[in-house]
């Protein structure tokens, strides 16, 4: 938050500011990427107190002027416009799409048997720590999609510049591609490990998109944002940004 | 000593818009990444701050790891490495990166990995570097300086170092008394560091343009350099009873006294320019400004205050360029003017102002640590310091006057007052105030005085403000070497504890709230900073038995040091509970910082008879021998006290007259009563 508070600050963006006596910009994140994550789909909404159609390319210039001033690994991938009435995006994403390579896994591991077995289960039972208590829940319901990643016939929304480097960079490693539901809490990754073998740990994990639901058809932020009819005001605007790869690049 | 960086691009290149380096992966950084989501705060170790310098290596390059031995979060701000590292990577032919020391967890899977101590701007392993320079604000981070040579590689004593392993360099105030840690390092900055590390990259080059160079040829070069300490070249002899005997260079090209270096012009240093700015929280996060350098307020505990001499103030102008710019390049809303009394700077209030002028109200937001204590100082702050009117902190640091003017910190209760009624009545809600036990001459009366200047503070607070209160925080003293102090018999963790309870008892029942901190701490700490050579085997001791981070209350434990003390045939009550006499040889007596030995021990006895001496900025000089040894003076901006300002300016004092301490002018003439030529005292 820091980061970005600091970005828009250098990037001299006319963006609104909270009231009050240490007046902050209005910046309003969508849900948070567990840590050790890379990603290249990551959204925030920033407020703007004047017509972003008075800069010189409008949101573009937006992304433009963010991306130099972000720390190296930062970049703003798209910026548009949305409605300042648009629902907030911790509100309308429901799924978040990862891929995660495996680490430590048990001897004679079979991962297509493993995805198997965890698919067809009914229940995965498992803890997560809430204020401090472990807490029962259930991570099957939040488990989406589930399946082998294959360069050669990418995933949905995995590009194929991403899917080669990622089948150079973890040549020697199983790697799984998985939807997991971001409502009514979010699901982790690890959560649905636990579940393919012993011990199985995440190794590097990249978050490749996050996702809303519209006509029952999956769709990403920035393409609902889009659909603001023309006829809609979007005086005073706000830009969604999608950003990112929260991963160190060097 | 040198690797060739390696020319394999494992990772995309991200983008390159300083036009310095692409940041390409290191290979070591691709083993060290998969470890992170193993340890706690993993961004600690990633580097990639905004302003980071990535610049590519040479193989003509003297290569510097700057490495702060403490935790990225306390390290990180530290303004000593970030104008060092700023200004060595300005150099040509000289290239820095900066390590801090990694916290248990990471160090536990760094070991169990096989990686080393690494640089978090290109992930270099340290042994890649000519110079591990490490920098102490404090003495208990020693021990984290050998777990960091230990996670480098590198042998931990000077001694058993070969040719080809790496320089290891210590600075900063913690090793004003180098002699504990002089066995682990190859030499030692006493004083500024700004232009003793371009000497010292100067020695290194021609070290390695001499065919057949050994390491000890270049230990000689070092210690041909003004103001570096090569431990080495001394040898320590003691009497019987376990003090020093003496302390004599072994080489002729040592001098007998090794003399702290000053920076005479701050303004021809304008550093750090592009601050560093963190991806992730640390300490102080906010720009910082150093707008001068010294301090003569002359309070006798106060180490800082008398190692830092003259006063060196920053041009206005200067400042708020500097202010601008790194404001420019950060990103930051928050700047901090820094110094040992900022309130002291001349023209402080009209230097707010420019800052606040040239931003806009409202925008940029000025703080002022290290607050005088009087209410013109709170008149300032409060203009200035826009957000979270939430706390302020005051440091009276005594309960009564009589104390306060033996450590002649000279506030009186009328500045305290007026200080905290104007900050009430201003908005402020919560004030901290700063106090110290185990005190020269300490009575419990004094003890109870903190207590009863508590309870009044917090009821002026109820008459402007519902619900008032204020922490009375309350440390154990701990005498520094280079200061009038360094005689003095500190107080065993039982007496602070006695003190600590008498303010608990006290305390109850009011609205003052009491914290303190760990007595036994403060005997630890009190082993390292007066101890000579022979510590460096207790601090050995307690590293291998485990002791890393003993500035943190999770890790510290007094019994390690106790046991480390007793393996080594010390003993705490010789060591730290023992007032040392007028003809000892302090360990550290081969080391100045300016201060004639003699003006101390005289200004040791005049605080015994709570007597004072005023600020000499703006009073006639009492020749403690800084300005007339060093041909350097104070550069100040006014020649007279600030309006108002507290701690003996201004005011008339009850009884200066004290003092044996009489001014002169400048080292003409010798202080009645002592024949300074002779170097000896008044007769006792």
């Amino acid at each position: 938050m820091r980061v970005w508070e600091r970005a828009v600050r250098r990037a001299e963006l006319p963006v609104r500011f909270t009231e009050g006596f240490s007046p902050r910009p209005r910046l309003r994140f969508g849900p948070a990427l567990p840590t050790c994550f890379a990603s290249t789909a990551e959204y925030i909404d920033i407020d703007f107190a004047d017509e972003i159609a008075d800069l010189a390319d409008g949101p573009t210039d937006v992304g433009d002027r963010l991306t130099t001033v972000l720390p190296d690994g930062m970049d703003v991938i798209a910026a548009i416009a949305v409605d300042e009435r648009a629902a907030a995006l911790q509100a309308t994403i429901m799924f978040a799409e990862y891929l995660v390579p495996l680490h430590r896994v048990p001897d004679g591991f079979n991962v297509d048997a493993a995805i198997e077995r965890v698919l067809a289960a009914t229940s995965l039972p498992g803890t997560v720590v809430r204020k401090g208590k472990e807490v029962d829940v259930d991570v099957r319901p939040g488990l989406d999609a589930l399946g082998r990643f294959d360069p050669a016939s990418p995933p949905p929304r995995v590009q194929s510049d991403l899917a080669a480097w990622f089948a150079a960079e973890f040549a020697d490693l199983p790697v799984v591609w998985m939807r997991l539901a971001s409502q009514p809490r979010s699901v982790r990754p690890a959560e649905v490990l636990a579940h393919l073998g012993d011990g199985v740990a995440e190794y590097l994990s990249h978050r490749t998109a996050q996702l809303c639901i519209d006509d029952d058809e999956l769709i990403e932020p920035v393409a609902v944002s889009s659909v603001v009819r023309p006829d809609r005001a979007v005086a005073p605007s706000a830009a969604a940004v999608a950003s990112h790869d929260h991963r160190q690049e060097g | 000593m040198h690797t060739v960086p390696s020319q394999e691009s494992t990772r995309t290149v991200v983008r390159d818009r300083s036009g310095v380096a692409s940041p390409v992966a290191s290979p070591l950084w691709r083993r060290i990444e998969p470890l992170l989501p193993r340890v706690a705060k993993p961004a600690r170790y990633i580097g990639n701050e905004g302003n980071i310098i990535r610049k590519e290596p040479a193989v003509s390059d003297v290569r510097w790891l700057l490495t702060f031995p403490d935790t990225y979060e306390v390290g990180l701000p530290n303004l000593g490495l970030q104008i060092l590292y700023e200004l060595l990577n300005d150099l040509p032919d000289v290239q820095a990166e900066r390590a801090y020391a990694p916290w248990p967890d990471m160090a536990a899977v760094m070991r169990e990995e096989g990686i080393p101590l690494f640089s978090v701007d290109r992930h270099e392993p340290a042994d890649a570097f000519d110079v591990l320079a490490f920098t102490f604000p404090s003495e208990l981070l020693y021990t984290n300086l050998l777990e960091c040579l230990d996670l480098a590689g590198v042998p931990l004593r000077s001694a058993e170092r070969a040719d080809d392993d790496p320089l290891v360099v210590a600075g900063g105030h913690g090793v004003l008394n180098p002699e504990p840690v002089s066995a682990f390092v190859d030499c030692v900055v006493i004083g500024d560091g700004e232009d003793a590390v371009v000497d010292i990259t100067g020695a290194v080059r021609a070290h390695r343009a001499t065919p057949g160079s050994t390491r000890h040829d270049l230990l000689v070069r070092l210690a041909g350099i003004d103001g570096v300490y090569v431990p080495a070249l001394y040898d320590v002899t003691w009497h019987a009873d376990g003090t020093v005997a003496s302390v004599t260079p072994n080489h002729p090209a040592a001098p007998a006294k090794i003399d702290k270096r000053t920076i005479a012009d701050l303004d021809a240093m304008p550093y750090p320019r592009r601050p560093l700015v963190p991806l992730t929280e640390v300490v102080h996060d906010r720009l910082n400004v150093e707008i001068f350098r010294g301090c003569t307020r002359g309070c006798r505990f106060c180490q800082a205050g008398m190692i830092t001499r003259p006063v060196r103030e920053r041009k206005p102008d200067t400042v708020r360029a500097m202010i601008n710019e790194g404001l420019e390049h950060s990103g930051y809303d928050d700047v901090s003017l820094l110094s040992l009394s900022s309130a002291d700077y001349s023209g402080i209030e009209e230097l707010v102002r420019g800052v606040i002028d040239d931003h806009g109200e409202g925008k940029v937001a000025v703080s002022l640590p290290s607050l005088r204590v009087d209410a013109f100082t709170v008149g300032i702050a409060s203009q200035v310091q826009r957000v979270r009117k939430t706390g302020l902190t005051f440091a009276p640091e005594a309960g009564t006057w009589r104390m306060r003017r033996v450590i002649n910190k000279l506030i009186t209760e009328d500045d305290l007052f007026a200080a905290v009624e104007s900050a009430y009545s201003n908005g402020w809600k919560r004030m901290k105030l700063y106090f110290m036990v185990g005190l020269p001459t300490e009575t419990d009366e004094d003890v109870l005085g903190i207590a009863e200047l508590g309870r009044q503070v917090t009821e002026i607070g109820r008459r402007h403000v519902k619900g008032a209160s204020a922490t009375v925080s309350v440390g154990g003293f701990v005498p520094k070497a280079h200061t009038p102090f360094q005689w003095f018999r500190q107080d065993t963790p039982e007496e602070l504890q006695g003190k600590i309870d008498l303010l608990r008892q006290a305390t109850r029942g009011t609205k003052a709230q009491l914290r303190w901190h760990d007595p036994s701490a403060s005997t630890a700490e009190g082993i390292v900073s007066r101890g000579d050579r022979r510590v460096a085997d207790v601090i050995e001791h307690v590293w291998r038995a485990g002791g890393v981070f003993q500035e943190w209350g999770e890790h510290f434990s007094l019994d390690l040091w106790l046991a480390a003390l007793e393996a080594n045939g010390l003993d705490p009550a010789f060591m730290v509970h023992r007032e040392r006499g007028r003809d000892e040889v302090l360990p550290w007596d081969h080391i100045s910082a300016g201060l004639h030995k003699d003006f101390l021990w005289d200004d040791w006895q005049d605080s015994l008879r709570a007597g004072v001496i005023e600020d000499c900025r703006w009073t006639p000089c009492y020749d403690c021998g800084v300005c007339t040894d060093y041909g350097i003076e104070h550069l100040v901006g006014s020649t007279v006290a600030p309006a108002g300002g507290s701690q003996g300016t201004g005011q008339n004092l009850p009884d200066p007259s004290i003092s044996r301490l009489q001014p002169v002018r400048l080292s003409v003439k010798p202080r009645p009563g002592v024949d300074a030529a002779a170097g000896a005292g008044d007769p006792r």
